[in-house]
């Protein structure tokens, strides 16, 4: 465990990874792993099929029922202009997944990037990357986004953009870990005394490597990237109204909470179980890929 | 000691330059004027003349940098651009509202997380242990607003128990009191179970130690072993984290400040930027990126302070 | 003579990734009051279990399953919480062979030594009873030493304090487990020389565990020889060594390396038996070279002789020393 310490890695009591099985069937063994990928399946084919599936136009006002609470025609109320909030919640997650999914792919390959050069080049590229990357990540990312938001205007490219810079640092540490251990493991300098050059390397040992932690941290940063992103748009920064960004919804429904407590209510158990189903999904992918990196909480 | 303080403050430093550098540079790279922005599309292009230069916007980004730094060791942040009040004074204002928050919650989730790291530790994969842990890793995980509107929702509107909005005055420590519980509360709340679980694995890594066995050959009470003896030896590994804690805090404690409706370096953000005031978000910025990367520094000499072991290797 | 340890058919079970696994078997010995009794044996015959049980600090997972100690009247094994901690560092007191590990890293020897006196009830007075135990284990300078932390302190001198903080409350009986094997030779003998003074200006009973038989001649009384959690033998120093009765001591014996002997290196042959899967009959006949059909029938039974116990049904086990019985170590 004490590998774990450095690691910051918070051991769950009973989580062993079973032996044996296909991949899915093991992170499902677990009742948290089975959660988070219930809640990753469901949303990303409501995501996908959310203009399909949603009972109502997300647009459509009915100013006579507003602020109501569930009832058989809107299952989940209605918001402050009378529009259904299941269908409103349902495009969101096809909002937060546009945002977050890109931002969380451009920092992983950016990250990457970036660890390979400082882990492989090493002096003083490594030095520089280590900086700037340690600079980025001594700042809480909300303040971050904040200010550049604020001066930079609200586009979603903007928004992903944040979010990737905010995300690259610890994909990079991860990699660049990951590359110095590698680059000094006694068969990989036989093949490189062999005439492997960097990329054959980087590709047969490095990249098989560092995948497991990586894949872990993508699934750990994807519900930091919401719920920062949420945040944004509730703040109303981000995202703008009437887009039925999760944050817009419970921005809208704050302003009126005390008529009708149900916008936020729903919002903010759909916020809780996406980002909760992330994590624990994240949390069992590592247990079940037994990975042990120095990841950093961004 | 010191080679490797002046190290350590050397790259803070060096942090918040690259901050003063960024957001220069970003206002310069602007599509658009930034003063049009903040005065509207209407505005008369002499009063967007006098703004640019009452914000140094004319000059180069290194000179904006420089004439900002040496404004800042003077304790001049610059203008307010709608209120015309100095940043300092409005930042000194709201300041310490949102230190006592950060310091509050702090100070919570620490006292809840040693007792759930001392018991998750005492019984290991009980039912208890096994809850604890599902819950920490779940709640830190949750966005620091929906616990804030949900205990918000709680505790005000379903059960009107405490005021929802404003911050209270000092002069009245009851009131600010209890203007500061829920706030305080949902910040906790977030990092209590966390630390308690980090804690939990340092603890059960000291208890396997010998000198654990042997105090208790030495017919020392079991209460004294885990709090006096085991904690202490738990504690440095968790100190670095409650650096990092106090400055996820500041950033969360934003959304809270918003949302409770709390005066504060967080509500000031907020309004600065909604109103696109860029001097007032310099400041403002800065200022808490320093906080950010001071709690971390405190943190990481806390550290060595603790270890005595460490203390000296620093000093070699 | 008055018996202080008294330790009456003792079974100790470990479960082992669910498998039980049996590490004392029906243990007895007595340890008579200003006695030095050496336990020996090899790595996992279940000394070192057996000078844990004696103090109550099994690890998790192991568990008494039989039998009774009572130390000086007291009835260990069924003490309750506040009565234990009483006799753990006050009847009773135990020091172990790594100092280092067994000090605790973040407090100064002087605060170690108050927690200990606190937890017995002491208040008053504290420093010179500190001061009086430092300079009793031969520390010169009692003042820096409980100023210091564990990690300045060499290795004898943290043995050192170890004993002293056992020895604050004054117990009857000291539990030493391998307390000189983590040292060098001569800081080795230093601390030997120590407990024997202790028993000698105090009469401390001491149980001795070590697998070094030359640190049991110098400092012990009488030995007991453990076998996979049995004792198979028992005697005073000088008579088991020079005429040992059991095949595993004498084996044990002869396969010290000898000066005298240089060319030759003499093992048993044979592993160490599986605990968890224990055979019928005599736990040394595998490995033994004079093993006979009955040894391999039941365990074998305690033959009493005036100076000591054998488990052995071999008749040169039953015979009294000084007729021919084998030639003896060297």
């Amino acid at each position: 465990m004490s590998a774990d310490l450095a690691a910051q890695r918070v051991p769950r009591a009973g989580a062993a990874a079973s032996k044996g099985g296909s991949f899915v069937r093991q992170i499902a063994a677990s009742p948290s792993g089975a959660f988070g990928l219930l809640v990753a399946v469901a949303l990303v084919v409501v995501a996908l099929f959310a203009p399909l599936l949603v009972p109502h136009s997300y647009t459509a006002l009915d100013i006579e029922h507003r602020l109501e609470g569930p009832t058989p025609t809107y299952w989940l109320g209605t918001d402050n202009l009378g529009r259904d909030l299941l269908s409103r919640l349902m495009m969101g997650a096809r909002v937060a997944l546009q945002i977050a999914a890109p931002a969380v792919f451009l920092g992983v390959a950016v990250g990457l990037a970036l660890g390979l050069a400082a882990g492989y080049l090493g002096g003083r590229v490594d030095t520089l990357i280590v900086v700037v990357l340690d600079a980025i990540q001594s700042f809480p990312a909300v303040v971050l986004a904040l200010a550049v938001l604020a001066l930079l205007g609200s586009s979603t490219w903007d928004i992903v953009l944040v979010l990737a810079v905010a995300f690259v640092p610890s994909f990079g540490r991860v990699t660049r870990t990951s590359v110095q251990a590698i680059r000094s493991l006694p068969y990989v300098d036989a093949e490189r005394g062999l005439g492997a050059g960097p990329l054959r390397i980087i590709g047969r040992h490095v990249l098989p490597n560092v995948a497991p932690p990586l894949i872990v941290l993508m699934a750990m940063n994807l519900p930091a990237a919401v719920g920062i992103e949420s945040g944004l748009a509730f703040l109303g920064l981000g995202v703008q109204p009437p887009t039925p960004d999760w944050g817009v919804i419970l921005s809208d429904g704050f302003g009126r909470i005390r008529e009708s407590p149900w916008p936020v209510l729903w919002t903010c158990a759909v916020l809780a179980v996406t980002t909760l189903g992330f994590t624990f999904l994240g949390e069992r992918l590592r247990d079940v890929l037994d990975v042990r990196t120095t990841e950093v909480r961004s | 000691m010191l080679p490797y303080l002046s190290r350590r403050i050397g790259m803070a430093v060096l942090v918040l330059l690259i901050v003063l550098v960024f957001l220069a540079l970003l206002v310069q790279i602007l599509p658009g004027d930034p003063v049009s922005l903040m005065l509207g599309p209407r505005a008369d292009p002499e009063l967007i003349e006098v703004a640019r230069r009452q914000m140094d916007l004319d000059s180069s980004v290194p000179a904006q940098v420089w004439h900002f730094l040496t404004g800042a060791v003077r304790g001049d942040l610059g203008q307010d651009f709608l209120t015309k009040r100095p940043v300092s004074e409005l930042i000194a204002a709201a300041l310490p509202n949102t230190l006592i928050l950060a310091l509050t919650s702090l100070a919570l989730a620490v006292a809840a997380a040693i007792p759930l790291a001392v018991v998750s530790a005492a019984r290991q994969g009980s039912w208890l242990d096994r809850i604890v842990g599902t819950m920490s890793v779940g709640i830190i995980s949750i966005p620091s607003y929906v616990i804030g509107m949900v205990l918000l929702l709680l505790a005000t509107v379903w059960l009107g128990w405490l005021p929802a909005i404003g911050t209270g005055s000092l002069a009245d420590p009851l009131d600010y009191l209890a203007h500061l519980v829920l706030p305080a509360l949902s910040l906790a709340m977030i990092w209590a179970g966390y630390l308690a679980r980090l804690l939990r694995s340092a603890l059960l890594e000291v208890l396997g130690q010998d000198y654990i066995r042997a105090a208790r050959a030495y017919g020392l009470a079991e209460w004294r072993i885990y709090y006096q003896l085991a904690l202490r030896n738990a504690i440095p590994s968790v100190v670095s984290l409650i650096g990092v804690a106090l400055g996820d805090l500041m950033g969360s404690a934003i959304f809270i400040e918003v949302i409770f409706t709390r005066n504060g370096l967080g509500t000031l953000l907020y309004n600065a930027t909604t109103q696109r005031d860029y001097p007032t978000i310099r400041g403002g910025v800065l200022l808490i990126a320093t906080l950010f990367v001071l709690a971390n520094l405190l943190a990481d000499l806390a550290n060595r302070a603790i270890n005595p072991r460490l203390r000296e290797v620093a000093a070699r | 003579m008055r018996d202080v340890l008294d330790i009456a058919g003792v079974s100790v079970t470990y479960r082992v990734q669910g498998q039980p696994c049996v590490a004392l078997h029906d243990i007895s010995l007595t340890v008579l009051a200003g006695e030095i009794l050496g336990l020996v044996g090899e790595s996992g015959c279940g000394k070192s279990t057996l000078a844990n049980t004696v103090l109550r600090l099994l690890p998790a997972g192991g568990e008494v399953t039989g039998g009774a100690i009572t130390v000086a009247g007291t009835p260990v094994l069924t003490l309750d919480d506040t009565a234990l901690r009483r006799y753990r560092g006050g009847t009773a007191a135990m020091i172990f062979q790594d100092p280092f590990s067994s000090l605790n890293p973040s407090f100064t020897i002087g605060t170690q030594l108050g927690l200990v006196q606190r937890a017995h009830g002491r208040r008053g007075a504290r420093r010179n009873d500190q001061v009086a135990a430092l300079v009793e284990v031969g520390l010169p300078d009692p003042e820096s030493v409980l100023r210091a932390y564990p990690h300045h302190l060499s290795g004898g001198q943290r043995q050192r304090v170890m004993i002293a903080m056992a020895l604050l409350q004054r117990p009857t009986l000291l539990v030493a487990d391998e307390p000189t094997s983590a040292l060098d030779v001569t800081t080795q003998a230093q601390i030997l020389q120590l407990l024997r003074e202790l028993r000698d200006n105090h009469g401390t009973t001491i149980l001795f565990v070590s697998h070094d038989l030359g640190a049991v001649a110098q400092l012990c009384d009488r030995v007991a020889v453990m076998y996979a959690g049995r004792v198979v033998e028992t005697g005073p120093v000088g008579a088991l060594f020079a005429a040992p009765r059991h095949p595993y001591t004498k084996a044990l014996l002869a396969a010290i390396p000898s000066w005298r002997n240089a060319s030759e290196l003499v093992t048993i042959p044979g592993q160490a038996p599986n605990l968890a899967q224990p055979l019928p009959g005599c736990a040394f006949a595998p490995r033994c070279e004079h093993s006979i059909d009955p040894c391999t029938v039941g365990e074998p039974p305690l033959v009493r002789h005036q100076d000591g116990d054998v488990r052995c049904v071999l008749p040169s086990a039953t015979r009294a020393r000084g007729s021919s019985g084998g030639g003896g170590g060297h």
